[in-house]
């Protein structure tokens, strides 16, 4: 064994340059780089965290946000529900007021309409029965019977009051007929001359005039005065008692109707 | 045949001897220098490692443990010394396969060398941590009677470092030697091989064994402060 000991001083003073130089040309930079590449790694894996926690604060966030619509959304559900049974129910009372008028109104029509078809059916009863007395009358009626009615129109101008009278009798002046349905025989021509003359005037001049198509009956014309005892005059007053008594079909009821 | 590179005298100036461990021990040092400035050129802190640069990771982050399981305190302090001298010692031993290459660690002056760096290393860290007081009442525990033991007992590690591996390295250049001379065929190579495994295991024995002494040395001046801490 042979020691140099300028070769182990020069060996020494190697290996500390070698110590140095390796330091700063190997370890100082790999050690930086391994140093740098773990923060990066840390600051990643922070990163990371971050998002991460940032993730769930996001995602408990959408939660709250997704039960506070649920929430609002089942809120809003029962709100729409009440409001549509409390509309129903507004419906439906508002139909059932309205089905309770169009009944009132059906049930007022129906009453009127059967009061109405009790006027006409009254009315046509009323008029049938003047129809058929009126026939069965003109069927009776002949020139005796007229001549009995001269007798009737002569007690008529007598019922007749003093001014009625000289009102008739002063239209008479200008020209007087007896108009009837029948040619009166002479005796009740010479009764009516007669009985005229004495009511009317003495130089009352009588025009007889008989006309098939006239109604049955006497009547005492002038210029501008007219009396009459005629059967038709009976059956229109008849008619006319018959209609005051029912009134015409559409009248008051109608009007009701209307207003409803 | 020459059994240490130091009597190959390459040029002579007074005193001044350059011979072949040191021509060797400078082109190693040249190329772990050159090797590690054109790795850490560029360096990569992000993405993709370059495959020099992840095996110079790997080999310092192995030391950092290595040292970290050994020690069990910080690395960072001992890490330059520790992975200088495994990386001097292993490249040294690999290229002894180089033909025409000596291994510097052949040398007996190299290994002694390395060894007195170790031997004031462990008082460098001791004291670089604990200060001069501490380290110096190391030496006088458990009793100032064991003064002389404790001294010898640093210069016999010492010597043992430097011997063992110097003795180590120079056996199997000396053995592969003969057998080349005995049996010129298969066998050198073989021996060739066991010593590149025995070349690692030299580098890693004379790390760790460097470990130890300086992380002894810290740690005893820690379990001596804290028995006089107790003490009173």
């Amino acid at each position: 064994m042979q020691l140099d000991w300028f070769t182990v001083a020069a060996q020494i003073g190697n290996f500390l340059l070698l110590l140095w130089l390796l330091k700063r040309f190997l370890y100082r930079p790999i050690l930086a780089a391994m140093a740098a590449r773990q923060q990066r790694v840390a600051a990643a894996l922070t990163e990371a965290q971050a998002k991460a926690a940032a993730a769930e604060a996001l995602q408990h966030d959408y939660l709250a946000r997704q039960q506070e619509q649920t929430a609002s959304r089942e809120t809003w559900l029962t709100q729409a529900r009440e409001e549509v049974v409390a509309q129903r129910q507004i419906w439906l009372a508002q139909a059932r007021t309205e089905a309770e008028e169009a009944r009132g109104r059906w049930r007022t029509e129906l009453q009127r309409e059967q009061q109405e078809y009790r006027r006409t059916l009254q009315r046509e009863a009323g008029q049938r029965l003047l129809a058929l007395v009126r026939r069965a009358l003109h069927d009776l009626a002949n020139a005796e019977l007229e001549a009995q009615m001269a007798s009737a129109l002569l007690a008529r101008l007598h019922a007749l009051d003093g001014e009625t009278r000289q009102t008739l009798a002063q239209a008479a002046r200008d020209g007087c007929a007896i108009l009837t349905a029948f040619p009166l025989p002479e005796p009740q021509r010479r009764t009516l001359t007669d009985g005229l003359q004495q009511f009317l005037s003495p130089e009352l001049n009588l025009d007889f005039r008989s006309d098939p198509t006239a109604s049955f009956g006497i009547t005492l014309t002038t210029p501008s005065q007219r009396l009459a005892w005629t059967l038709d005059s009976y059956l229109d007053g008849f008619a006319a008692e018959l209609q005051a008594l029912i009134p015409p079909a559409g009248g008051d009821n109608a009007s009701a109707y209307d207003q409803a | 045949m020459t059994i240490s590179p130091d009597q190959t005298i390459l040029f002579e100036f007074g005193f001044v001897r350059i011979n072949a461990t040191l021509v060797f021990t400078w082109l190693t040092m040249a190329l772990l220098v050159g090797s590690a400035r054109w790795t850490t050129r560029k360096l990569s802190a992000t993405g993709e490692l370059s495959p020099w640069q992840n095996l110079l990771e790997v080999l310092v982050e192995g030391v950092q443990n290595q040292i970290r399981d050994i020690a069990r305190q910080d690395p960072g302090p001992f890490l330059p010394f520790i992975a200088t001298l495994f990386l001097f010692i292993a490249i040294c031993n690999l290229l002894a396969v180089v033909p025409g290459y000596e291994p510097p660690t052949g040398s007996l002056s190299t290994t002694t060398a390395l060894a007195l760096c170790v031997f004031f290393a462990v008082p460098f860290y001791g004291i670089r941590r604990h200060g001069w007081r501490g380290f110096l009442h190391l030496y006088l525990e458990p009793t100032p009677l064991m003064l002389p033991l404790n001294l010898i007992g640093e210069l016999a590690r010492t010597v043992a470092l430097a011997v063992r591996l110097y003795g180590n390295v120079m056996s199997g250049g000396l053995v592969a030697a003969i057998l080349l001379l005995v049996t010129p065929l298969v066998f050198p190579a073989l021996m060739h091989a066991l010593e590149l495994l025995t070349g690692l295991i030299q580098a890693y024995i004379f790390a760790v064994l460097a470990t130890v002494f300086i992380a002894a040395a810290a740690t005893a001046q820690e379990q001596t402060a804290n028995l006089s801490q107790s003490r009173r």
